[in-house]
């Protein structure tokens, strides 16, 4: 009997422990969805995306616009692998950027384009 | 920056508290031109260019290719609306073009620095620079422009990609060694990158980010114009002629707000180009981007 509860108790702290494995493997928050801008320094240009986010899955759509040049929209795809955000985003006039970056304190993206050495952010709306 | 409400026109004469207090906050917000110069200059990895300076040589060969034009046109922001803050204006602009390359200096470079001239000698006095007028104060009453000199310099030429810092630094040196005629108030240099030259302000980049700016150094203006090799900086348009709408872009800011923020600006969408970026029309010939009437309250 008592080595019973013993298995028993054995049994139920592996279930528990189990679950708590689950829960950290679990899919990230989606601490990502909403609206990101890219902080510039030329006035002019800009360059808002919108994030849906599920599970480690990231979709959405922007604009863009450049100073003195056209203005248009953006498609994202990507992977939130926490604190990994990894973004593609393509343009309506055909050109593909690979965002690599970091999500930090939940309000700031901040990473590079095309694997460039020159850092970019992204602030929260 | 102002807030929408700050927005409004006020008096030229007397800029409002209000206005003073936005342009001391769009000040504090513009340091970051010259901060922003931590950017480490990575190996491009832009395209070589898709347009050759030979074609630009022949685009004033060409008739307009403005049915060409595939990019998408901005509408004008709704109320859209420039407000003057109170500093100052280039009211008869002095431009002096400076092609900043090696490229410039071949025989097909050479053909582009000449019409691109010619452009400047026909647009400073054209109606483009009339429309302007509206954005006059006491004092300060915007006319007519020149090109007052031009110069192609190969010296340090850029090779990869140029900071605006560098450029800072070089246009003072040129101006201190005589190599283009002195500032005056209404002096503005245009600057002229050669093909493939990646140009970076602060985290931005040509083509990702802008097809040209203009900002000053201390009451000296200038604007660089990247040489367009990108789609977001063609839009459709030849070379060419995506170079003078460029330049008209830039032209018409900095007349007006030669120190940005500080001269006419809407809060909410930008300068005069901004409000109408990307949409086109025809004077002397060439092809230039409209600007925003506050009194038409139209692109135009």
């Amino acid at each position: 009997m008592c080595q019973r509860r013993v298995v028993v108790s054995i049994v139920a702290a592996l279930l528990s422990l189990s679950s708590a494995a689950c829960h950290v493997t679990s899919e990230p928050s989606p601490l990502l969805r909403g609206t990101w801008a890219e902080v510039l320094t030329v006035p002019g240009a800009s360059y808002i995306i919108t994030l849906d986010q599920s599970g480690v899955q990231l979709t959405g759509s922007g604009t863009y616009t450049i100073e003195a040049g056209r203005q248009g929209t953006l498609q994202v795809v990507g992977t939130y692998s926490p604190p990994t955000v990894a973004l593609t985003i393509s343009s309506d006039a055909g050109d593909r950027r690979t965002f690599v970056g970091t999500l930090i304190g939940g309000d700031q993206l901040r990473g590079a384009f095309d694997g460039s050495s020159s850092l970019v952010t992204f602030a929260r709306r | 920056m102002p807030t929408k409400k700050q927005a409004t026109r006020t008096s030229p004469a007397a800029p409002s508290k209000r206005a003073k207090s936005a342009t001391v906050k769009v000040a504090a917000k513009l340091v970051r031109y010259s901060k922003g110069e931590h950017i480490i200059v990575a190996p491009l990895h832009h395209p070589k260019p898709q347009i050759a300076l030979e074609e630009l040589g022949k685009a004033r060969k060409s008739p307009s290719d403005s049915d060409l034009f595939d990019g998408q046109t901005a509408g004008a922001a709704a109320n859209a609306h420039l407000a003057y803050f109170g500093g100052p204006l280039l009211t008869n602009v002095a431009v002096v073009t400076i092609f900043w390359g090696k490229k410039w200096g071949t025989p097909s470079g050479v053909t582009t620095v000449n019409n691109l001239n010619a452009f400047f000698t026909a647009i400073l006095p054209s109606p483009l620079i009339d429309q302007l007028h509206e954005y006059s104060v006491p004092g300060k009453v915007i006319g007519h422009g020149s090109l007052v000199g031009s110069k192609v310099i190969t010296v340090n030429a850029p090779v990869v990609s140029v900071t605006d810092t560098t450029i800072r630094a070089q246009l003072k040196a040129w101006i201190a060694s005589k190599k283009v005629p002195k500032p005056t108030p209404n002096t503005l240099y245009f600057i002229y990158l050669d093909p493939g030259i990646v140009s970076i302000m602060g985290g931005s980049k040509s083509c990702s980010s802008y097809c040209g700016y203009h900002n000053n150094i201390s009451g000296v203006y200038y604007a660089v114009m990247p040489y367009p090799n990108c789609s977001g900086c063609l839009g459709g348009l030849t070379a060419f002629n995506a170079l003078t709408g460029t330049s008209s872009h830039e032209l018409c800011e900095a007349i007006t707000d030669p120190v940005p923020g500080r001269g006419w600006y809407d809060s909410n969408n930008g300068e005069i180009g901004d409000i109408c970026a990307w949409t086109f029309k025809t004077v002397a010939g060439y092809t230039v981007q409209k600007e925003w009437s506050n009194q038409q309250n139209a692109c135009v």
